[in-house]
């Protein structure tokens, strides 16, 4: 009996061991800027020594695949993906920075929110990439995060193959009043604000926004009259083609482009008063592979990065130094959104910040009216 | 006077004491009881793979958000809403109605054919034998995904084809309803009953209902008056266990049902982390609420396992009973037979390879147009090779590990009874009672800080708690058919505890271990629960990048991917098959 | 007074015999590819009590479970009172036969009383016919007492009386036992045997009983089957076979048996044994073959006793053992080791010289094993 206590106590000594030592190298030194100007030759060489990076982003998985791709391609360095929608990843990221658990290496997510979240709790580097001034400064944080994956926008999206002419035009016309319209009962499904911070705030405006007078609870009530059907972002689109239902109410641009250019027999249109934000990416703090996520970001800001970024996603490039060659634009249907009329700034609007945080009264209202269960 | 003498828990009766022998008039020395060592190690092991991270589940419940977040501070705010609000009643009651339906249904037709299939003799029978079981390697939720392209109310593809082809435009079935989901929950538990109660069936003493024909009654009436009642204690043990899973299942209501008017509890837990906003305390009370419920069932399951050990006995010469001819009706059976396989194997998969094979969610037949992009695109992924790698890493490790711990486990409460016997019995067995995801969140929380976190290992740990249940269960079963006294001679002509283990124990053993492996094979390969939440992206299995792929509406990738898992599961069965020479079946349940 | 031979049996016993007549005609019984009976033919009568007895392995269970319908023939047929119940191509199934049959393992169903085992088999009768015939096979049966208990409660004794009471109450045409006694300790046995064949009497129906235990099948059988291997090695009443065994398994398999093999003369009265050993008896076997001279150890005398007897040989003892009612002796012939039963006051010890004698009428030949 005694010799199995010593095995056991011996194996679970070597295992402990085995285990701690198994990853803790302690990370190499970033290099930093002298001057405001980094020394290129010097940063590329230490990123590629260090060999990869991870990237923690919400966007689309191929999406991210396919752009990051190309950083890899130029300069040999293993870009690994980690995709969550929104939340989850905020969620993750901030946990494991809370326990100084350095996983991710750059950072990037649609909610500005979470992303000037982080950067109050200096999880996120400072640095600026020598491309910065490219890309517009309201949707940048200065020093910390930039808009490389440029911006999307809610639409509603409509399925050609369901619709009549005349249906499309009314449509296209007042695309919420039609989702409100009683000859589209059953035909209609939503996505829920519950999904992004974007899509509260898309429903928010038009119920106790500056919306409210045209449209208020009122034309969401329609809506909810409908009887729609529930679905976030991705699969709101995928139902949308499949002929779930006709009329797809908050879906982003981003999502219903591309599948457009694949040919599927879906278009969308903007609504007048319509959200909009831009992705926000950026180093993070005490990165185990802090170069090689320093040379990400020059790369990403550079305008050949923006533009491939540009012709995946078919979203209007960031940078300034981009020509809007997409393919989306020559489409029939296609009407550029409003920029002027966009709300973005519902990511530091205190009421709507209030109303739809966890304890607030805007997310249950919206789940009476429309009888989700959540 | 007499002394008295204990040695290793066997009390041997007193001696009297020899005449002229003087005797002390202290009190006698008694050699104390140690609790063996293997017993010691076996619930140190259990205490950081099972006790842990439920221990961890609480406490996170008491938080007021994620633990080891900036702002965090102890907090009864999620406990109250869950405990002592009404806000998830109507969940909870959802979900327990919801289980207990599903679970009732599940024994109900894999009763029926577990007796068809081991007592008539149905033609084809190893055909429908395979086919009742082959739901199980498939994801749920990739099965789930499959039901909703087949049966989605507007798009779906028999509504869809069967409006153009007959001419209405008739809703034909809704998957999305209540029916939808309990049906596709079905269709993954029905395999799970059929084992169980298969398993009773063939175990059974065939005197027992040959008495019965003997005494003049037929077929059905021997089967209703003799078999069932026997055999009854199993189907209550299968009837606990599928309830636990089922209260503890998130993907396929969360595939299939945001419109069935209430959220099961465990998606409410999914919701809790993942939605925004999010509040992974709500998370954590809920699977604590969870975790009663399903403990009791749990309790409710063994009970019911000791009853049935006590119907089972082994027949005279070992026989086991033996197959009755019947004309006529089997026939009509096999048909019945057919149609289930039909529609829980055949018509999953088929869908799934159109899935693979058209570029976008088009479901009329008229309309399809064919292609291999979404092969390509899985193909092209660069982590796609990594992917694969990781989950062969998972199915070959997580097996292994958790049977060799199911053996040690098995033993100790087999062999050595007494206090820590039984709590280590049921220590091992409340992973059942905790659903994946809460489980692998208690995971996540116990390893935040070490370096194995985001790694394979944390997943192969948290795996191996999961299904250890399995495991011992199996062990258990096959460890109480072998005869003490085999174990005892080794121990007479030398041989140490563990070196017995080794070479008579363990041998014995093998053809129980080697089940419990392949079914272990199975669900690690297939799993997405655990590792969705704690893999990072170099430790990604592709159940994982599959999971992803359908949370980001690239479904068709998802089938690919799918279809590709399905493809390793049963590489790795026929590879069991031919190489170690055990079989998936309920013999050695 | 337990009948001998059919003849024997009184008219009355016959008369009173209720059940039918069994016939198995060349029955041939395969498993898989091994043949387990091998084509044997039987008949029982109405009343009879018939035991299949032999080594594991002969085909006995088998064939029982073939009578049974719970096995299925590949040749031959089984005829009950003049119809075919089996056969290669029909099969009448086990419910529809009238037969009932006690289990080795008794078969007690653990779910049910110990009445509702009984009256299981009871069809088309009223709830209290069923209780005043489960009441009085209960009483035949001496378990009035247990009714309402559980199956699992009883002893092993206990739940071989309620297979038997269950086996009976339906009146079945014949009752088949398959080693009821087996799992019961020697004492219970014993007193168990004495009951059944009682039972069996009184109520009179026929009887297809298997055991390998030849005590068993020598007290209660009016004729006992003996199989080997798949084929009957001899059928006859027990007095028979154990006074006059067709073949050396047969002398060998009931009761203890003495072999001294060498030829016989052509008369077939004298056996020319090895070690010179010669052995004469009054029943002539084949003359001119090889042969096997076999006598019982309890006909075996020693020393005065043997001197008029016709057969007398020198042999030597090797061990003695005390056996309670007589010495067990183990001696050596030229022609090999015997046994002898002497009585307890014998003066002998291992090493003794002794003359022992058999007288010739206690001897029978039988035919040399070939091989041997």
């Amino acid at each position: 009996m005694k010799s199995i206590r010593r095995i056991a106590a011996v194996a679970a000594a070597a295992s402990v061991l085995a285990v701690v030592t198994a990853c803790s190298a302690p990370a190499p030194e970033a290099i930093e800027p002298t001057d405001g100007a980094v020394d290129m030759e010097a940063l590329i060489e230490a990123a590629k020594t260090e060999g990869e990076l991870t990237f923690y982003g919400d966007a689309n998985e191929t999406t991210l695949q396919t752009w990051t791709q190309a950083f890899t391609r130029e300069y040999g360095i293993t870009v690994n993906i980690l995709r969550l929608p929104g939340s989850q990843l905020f969620q993750r990221f901030a946990q494991e920075m809370s326990a100084g658990q350095y996983q991710a290496d750059v950072f990037s997510i649609a909610d500005r929110v979470s992303m000037e979240n982080a950067v109050e709790q200096d999880w996120i580097a400072e640095y600026t990439p020598a491309g910065a001034d490219l890309y517009p400064a309201e949707q940048s944080g200065a020093g910390y995060f930039y808009p490389v994956q440029n911006g999307y926008f809610q639409t509603v999206a409509y399925n050609t193959d369901l619709l009549s002419a005349a249906e499309i035009e009314l449509i296209r016309e007042d695309p919420i009043a039609a989702a409100g319209d009683p000859q589209f009962e059953g035909r209609v499904g939503v996505n829920m604000p519950q999904s992004s911070q974007q899509a509260a705030a898309f429903y928010y405006r038009l119920a106790e926004g500056d919306g409210a007078e045209d449209y208020g609870w009122d034309a969401l009530e329609a809506i909810a009259a409908n009887n729609p059907l529930f679905y976030s972002s991705a699969t709101l689109v995928q139902n949308l083609i499949a002929g779930e239902y006709a009329i797809a109410v908050a879906l982003t641009d981003s999502l219903a482009a591309p599948q457009v250019i694949g040919g599927a027999p879906i278009e969308f249109v903007y609504p007048e008063l319509t959200t909009g934000g831009y992705f926000a990416t950026g180093v993070v703090e005490n990165a185990q592979h802090p170069n090689a996520a320093r040379l990400f970001m020059e790369w990403a800001t550079t305008p050949e990065a923006n533009k491939l970024y540009t012709q995946v996603t078919q979203t209007v490039p960031a940078n300034s130094d981009v020509v809007d060659n997409r393919v989306i634009v020559d489409e029939d249907f296609y009407v550029s959104p409003q920029i002027d009329t966009v709300w973005f700034d519902f990511i530091t609007d205190a009421d709507f910040l209030e109303a739809s945080a966890a304890d607030g009264e805007f997310l249950p209202e919206w789940n009476d009216v429309f009888g989700y269960s959540g | 006077m007499t002394l008295r003498f204990e040695t290793d828990g066997a009390a041997t009766s007193p001696v009297a004491a020899p005449p002229g022998v003087p005797l002390s008039p202290r009190r006698e020395r008694v050699a104390r009881k140690r609790p063996p060592a293997l017993a010691v190690v076996v619930f140190i092991i259990l205490g950081g793979l099972i006790a842990g991270p439920v221990a961890m589940v609480f406490i996170g419940a008491f938080q007021s958000t994620s633990l080891g977040l900036p702002g965090n501070t102890l907090s009864f705010d999620a406990i109250l809403r869950v405990y002592a609000s009404t806000e998830y009643l109507p969940s909870l009651f959802g979900t327990l109605g919801m289980a207990v339906l599903v679970a009732a249904l599940a024994v109900f037709f894999g009763g029926i054919f577990a007796w068809l299939l081991t007592r008539i003799n149905i033609p084809l029978r190893p055909v429908w034998e395979l086919g009742i079981i082959v739901p199980l390697f498939l994801s749920p939720f990739i099965g789930a995904l499959a039901w909703l392209m087949l049966a989605a109310p507007n798009s779906g593809m028999i509504n869809v084809n069967l409006r153009w082809l007959l001419g209405t435009d008739q809703t034909f079935v809704d998957i999305r309803s209540f029916g939808g989901v309990v049906f596709v929950m079905l269709l993954y538990y029905i395999p799970y009953a059929y084992l169980l109660v298969s398993s009773a069936l063939k175990n059974m003493d065939p005197s027992l209902e040959e008495a019965s024909y003997m005494n003049g009654r037929g077929r059905i009436e021997t089967a209703l008056k003799v078999t069932l009642p026997i055999v009854r204690p199993a189907l209550t043990a299968a009837f606990f266990f599928v309830a636990v899973l089922a209260t503890g299942v998130f993907v396929v209501p969360g595939v299939l049902g945001l419109n069935t008017g209430f959220s099961p509890l465990a998606v409410e837990v999914y919701r809790s982390v993942t939605v925004f906003p999010s509040n992974p305390p709500i998370g954590a009370a809920l699977g604590t609420l969870l975790f009663w419920f399903t403990l009791g069932g749990v309790y409710l399951y063994r009970r019911s396992v000791r009853n049935a050990n006590r119907f089972v006995t082994v027949g005279a010469r070992g026989t086991r009973p033996r197959v009755i001819k019947v004309r006529g009706w089997r026939h009509v059976a096999a048909v019945g037979l057919a149609l289930y396989v039909l529609l829980a194997a055949v018509l999953p998969y088929a869908v799934l390879i159109v899935m693979s094979l058209t570029p976008y969610a088009i479901t009329d037949f008229r309309k399809m147009e064919f292609s291999f992009q979404s092969l390509i695109e899985v193909i092209n992924t660069p982590d796609v090779l990594n992917s694969f790698a990781n989950t062969l890493w998972l199915g070959v490790l997580t097996p292994t590990l958790t049977v060799l711990v199911g053996l040690c486990v098995a033993y100790v409460v087999v062999r050595q009874r007494g206090r820590i016997g039984a709590v280590v019995d049921y220590l091992s067995t409340f992973p059942i009672a905790v659903p994946g995801i809460v489980f692998a969140t208690g995971v996540l929380w116990l390893y935040l800080r070490s370096p194995i976190y985001a790694t394979l290992a944390v997943v192969i740990i948290a795996l191996i708690g999961a299904f250890l249940p399995h495991a011992s269960r199996f062990a258990s079963a096959g460890l109480i058919q072998i005869d003490k006294s085999l174990e005892e001679a080794a121990r007479m002509n030398g041989a140490g505890q563990l070196r017995t283990m080794f070479t008579i124990t363990f041998p014995l053993l093998k053809p129980a271990l080697l089940s419990a492996w392949i079914l272990l094979f199975v669900f690690s390969t297939r799993e997405v629960n655990e590792a969705v939440i704690l893999s990072g992206p170099r430790s990604r299995p592709l159940a994982v990048l599959a999971w992803n792929y359908v949370e980001q509406g690239s479904i068709r990738n998802a089938a690919v991917v799918g279809l590709f898992l399905t493809l390793v599961m049963i590489a790795g069965i026929v590879f069991a098959r031919i190489v170690l020479r055990t079989k998936l079946d309920s013999s050695n349940l | 007074m337990t009948p001998t031979t059919l003849a024997d049996t009184p008219a009355s016993t016959l008369a009173a015999g209720r059940g039918a007549a069994l016939e198995v005609k060349d029955l041939r019984i395969k498993y898989g590819d091994v043949e387990a009976v091998k084509g044997i033919s039987f008949s029982i009568q109405p009343g009879e009590f018939l035991t299949l007895l032999g080594p594991s392995g002969c085909g006995k269970t088998t064939t029982l479970r073939c009578i049974a319908g719970l096995e299925s023939p590949s040749g031959g047929s089984i005829e009950l009172d003049g119809k075919v119940i089996a056969s290669a191509t029909t099969e009448l199934p086990p419910e529809k036969r009238g037969i009932n049959m006690v289990f080795q393992s008794y078969a007690v169903w653990p779910h049910m009383t110990v009445a509702k085992n009984v009256g299981y088999g009871l069809k088309n009768l009223s709830k209290a016919e069923v209780a005043e015939r489960v009441d009085e096979v209960l009483g035949l049966v001496g378990l009035t007492k247990y009714a309402k208990r559980y199956g699992t409660e009883l002893s092993g004794g206990q739940q071989q009386r309620v297979a038997l009471a269950r086996a009976i109450v339906t009146k079945p045409k014949v009752l088949l036992f398959d080693e009821p006694l087996s799992n019961l300790d020697a004492g219970l046995r014993e007193q168990m045997r004495f009951e059944l064949l009682e039972l069996q009497r009184t109520v009179g129906i026929t009887s297809v009983y298997v055991t390998h235990d030849q005590t068993e099948a020598m007290s209660m059988s009016d004729r006992v089957v003996l199989m080997k291997d798949g084929v009957i090695e001899q059928l006859d009443v027990p007095r028979e076979i154990y006074r006059r065994p067709a073949t050396e398994f047969a002398a060998n398999f009931l009761g203890r048996a003495n072999l001294v093999r060498g030829a016989l003369d052509p008369a077939g009265l004298k056996l020319a044994g090895e070690g010179g050993v010669t052995v004469v008896s009054t029943e002539a076997g084949d003359g001119g073959s090889a042969a096997t001279a076999v006598f019982r150890s309890e006909d075996v005398v020693l020393g005065a006793a043997a001197a008029k007897l016709e057969n007398r040989w020198t042999a030597t003892v090797e061990r003695v053992a005390f056996l309670g009612r007589h010495l067990d002796l183990a001696l050596r012939l030229p022609s090999g080791p015997i046994r002898a039963e002497v009585r307890t006051d014998l003066a002998v010890q291992a090493g003794d010289e002794v003359v022992v004698g058999v007288r010739a009428d206690d001897v029978h030949f039988v035919p040399a094993e070939p091989g041997s």
